[in-house]
């Protein structure tokens, strides 16, 4: 016998003959069916390209040697680093009136001039006292909407206090502000320069597309954002300045023009979103919803035109991608909330809704704004967080999407890079596990997964791009 | 192996034979979760050493029954082989996750540190 085994699993890739194979460090190959058996049958020979990366990758090992053992170890030790900075990022929905009505709006907002829809300053206290509770160092604080600008006065408290308290816990806090910048003043901009907050806010491409989905009060939102990422840009620094796409059935022909229209605002990178069915988009999901393999062409062929834009000299990167790269060619770990295992709900992020209420995520609070409460959990002024952590309804939420014990995903090539996201779950089939036969959430995983390692397999000018996004 | 199916219903239904000296129940029952979204799939253990497969089309399901089939029968195969490589490294699974977690403290943290004393705490 000329090598012992590894543990690993393998996949097919959706629509394809290729089989992605990992171990539990999250070492990646692409392999053929004639591959995996043959690796199986020890009929893999020294000295060929496959013996050589399947070696490297400590799928197998030479009998004796320990080195892949130990190095198998520290990796799957490092990966699983992140999950001890508890609920790092803290989600203050600051009031739920909006100046604009976006066709697939998920939060469900209500108009401008509404009243009782801001958060109050005594719940906004609270909320802050609640997220200096959580043992994490370093506390992040994203204030949303609704619009958060018409809100600002209490976000200018809010800062304010969350730095005087950061001050004297000695961690460390930082800002960002998700908006659609159409009521963005000097005023604003002084304040979130001062405090070095960051400023998010959303672009679904060019002017008649973002003006079809995102409908502004007094009309003209993408002349309104264009200006304000200018002007943000300019007084906040290039980086603090970001953007996120949300595709919606419109989008799905026009990857190439909304791509361009975000280099020429001057970003370097792009979210490839799709859209969620919370909120005005479930109710508008036959309008503006599509299939999950519509996406995925979507998905590709921005890809495509991405690496093609890059290999003609202009650096631009698909963050979607980039955080399954990370995934799939480090083994370091990351906080993207939207796939972690057990959930990243509540364990990375926690949500303040206007009224006080604590919500697991931002889906959270927009399943409650459709009438469910099944991830509401607790209020502010009544709830400490440890009472929260302990709740047994939160839990079992973290037993049942821990991808080690889910069916299928227990087998699944994709679980390192892999996450539960049981608000959409539940939304979906009424639990928080669901049936992984054919689900959609499966299929997109293990296609984007799939695509990503077959460019880098097939095409190496593409993989030099990829590898640079790392 | 697995047997040619039998297909009755309209083709809507099918039940495969396979022999358990092949596979094993384990390898069946999780090639047959995989298409629990397009098909009612009932195991039938009752005819030694066979098991038997029904697969009913479930309403609105597109899946033509004869690909199905085919794609079970190769399903098997992946499934089998999955077996074969856990089995061949369950061990060294488990050594290596207690290697890898070994640093943490999981279950006592006071008695895990190393001033931790016995004889004092005695």
């Amino acid at each position: 016998m000329s090598y012992d085994l590894l543990p690993f699993d393998f996949t097919r890739i959706p629509g394809g003959t290729k089989y992605l194979a990992t171990n539990f460090a999250g070492e990646c190959c692409l392999l053929s069916r004639s591959d995996l058996f043959a690796i199986v049958e020890r009929k893999v020979s020294v000295g060929t390209a496959l013996y050589a990366t399947l070696t490297s990758k400590h799928f197998i090992t030479a009998p004796d040697s320990t080195a892949a053992f130990h190095l198998l170890a520290a990796k799957y030790r490092t990966r699983r680093r992140y999950r001890p900075d508890l609920a790092s990022l803290h989600i203050f929905v600051v009031t739920l009136r909006c100046n604009q009505s976006c066709t697939y709006c998920q939060v469900s907002h209500c108009s401008h001039d509404e009243p009782g829809m801001d958060m109050s300053e005594a719940t906004a206290m609270g909320a802050l006292d609640f997220a200096f509770q959580c043992p994490s160092p370093a506390i992040k604080i994203e204030f949303q909407g609704g619009e958060p600008l018409l809100g600002f006065d209490v976000v200018r408290r809010i800062v304010e206090a969350a730095e005087e308290r950061s001050q004297r816990e000695q961690r460390s806090v930082e800002f960002v502000l998700c908006s659609n910048l159409y009521a963005l003043t000097q005023e604003h901009l002084d304040f979130i320069a001062r405090h070095k907050m960051a400023v998010s806010t959303s672009l679904d491409g060019p002017q008649p597309l973002h003006d079809q989905n995102r409908i502004a009060l007094g009309g003209a939102s993408h002349e309104h954002v264009a200006r304000s990422i200018g002007l943000a840009r300019d007084r906040l620094g290039p980086d603090q300045v970001a953007a996120l796409m949300t595709t919606t059935r419109a989008s799905l022909g026009a990857p190439e023009a909304i791509i361009d229209e975000y280099i020429r605002l001057g970003f370097l990178s792009i979210v490839l979103r799709p859209l969620n069915p919370y909120g005005f988009a479930a109710k508008q999901w036959k309008v503006l919803g599509y299939a999950t393999d519509a996406w995925l062409d979507f998905y590709r062929r921005a890809l495509t035109y991405i690496v093609k834009i890059n290999q003609q000299g202009v650096p631009f990167r698909e963050e979607f991608s980039a955080f399954f790269l990370q995934r799939m060619l480090t083994p370091f770990g990351d906080g993207y909330v939207d796939l972690q295992s057990p959930t990243g709900c509540g364990l990375n992020v926690l949500v303040y809704d206007h009224d006080g209420g604590i919500y697991l995520s931002d889906e959270s609070r927009m399943l409650a704004a459709m009438g469910d409460q099944t991830f509401r959990f607790g209020n502010v002024e009544e709830t400490r967080f440890s009472d929260f952590i302990f709740d047994p309804r939160f839990l079992a939420l973290i037993d049942e999407t821990m991808c080690e014990g889910v069916p299928e995903c227990i087998e699944c090539a994709c679980r390192e890079y892999c996450g539960s996201d049981p608000v959409r779950q539940y939304r979906i089939s009424g639990d928080f596990v669901g049936n992984k036969a054919g689900a959609d959430h499966c299929q997109k995983v293990r296609s984007v997964v799939g695509h990503l390692a077959e460019l880098m397999d097939s095409d190496s000018r593409a993989r030099d791009v990829l590898l640079s996004w790392v | 192996m697995a047997a040619p199916p039998e297909l009755g219903d309209q083709d809507v239904a099918g039940t495969i034979r396979i022999d358990t000296r092949v596979y094993s129940l384990s390898a069946i029952k999780k090639a047959a979760y995989r298409f629990s979204d397009r098909f009612f799939v009932a195991i039938d253990p009752d005819h030694e050493p066979e098991v038997r497969v029904r697969f009913s089309s479930k309403p609105g399901s597109a899946t033509d029954l004869h690909v199905a089939v085919g794609e079970f029968s190769n399903e098997l195969l992946d499934q089998d082989l999955r077996e074969r490589i856990r089995g061949e490294t369950e061990g060294v699974r488990r050594l290596l996750l207690a290697h890898a977690l070994s640093r943490v403290p999981l279950i006592q943290p006071e008695l895990e540190t190393s001033d931790y004393d016995p004889e004092a705490s005695a």
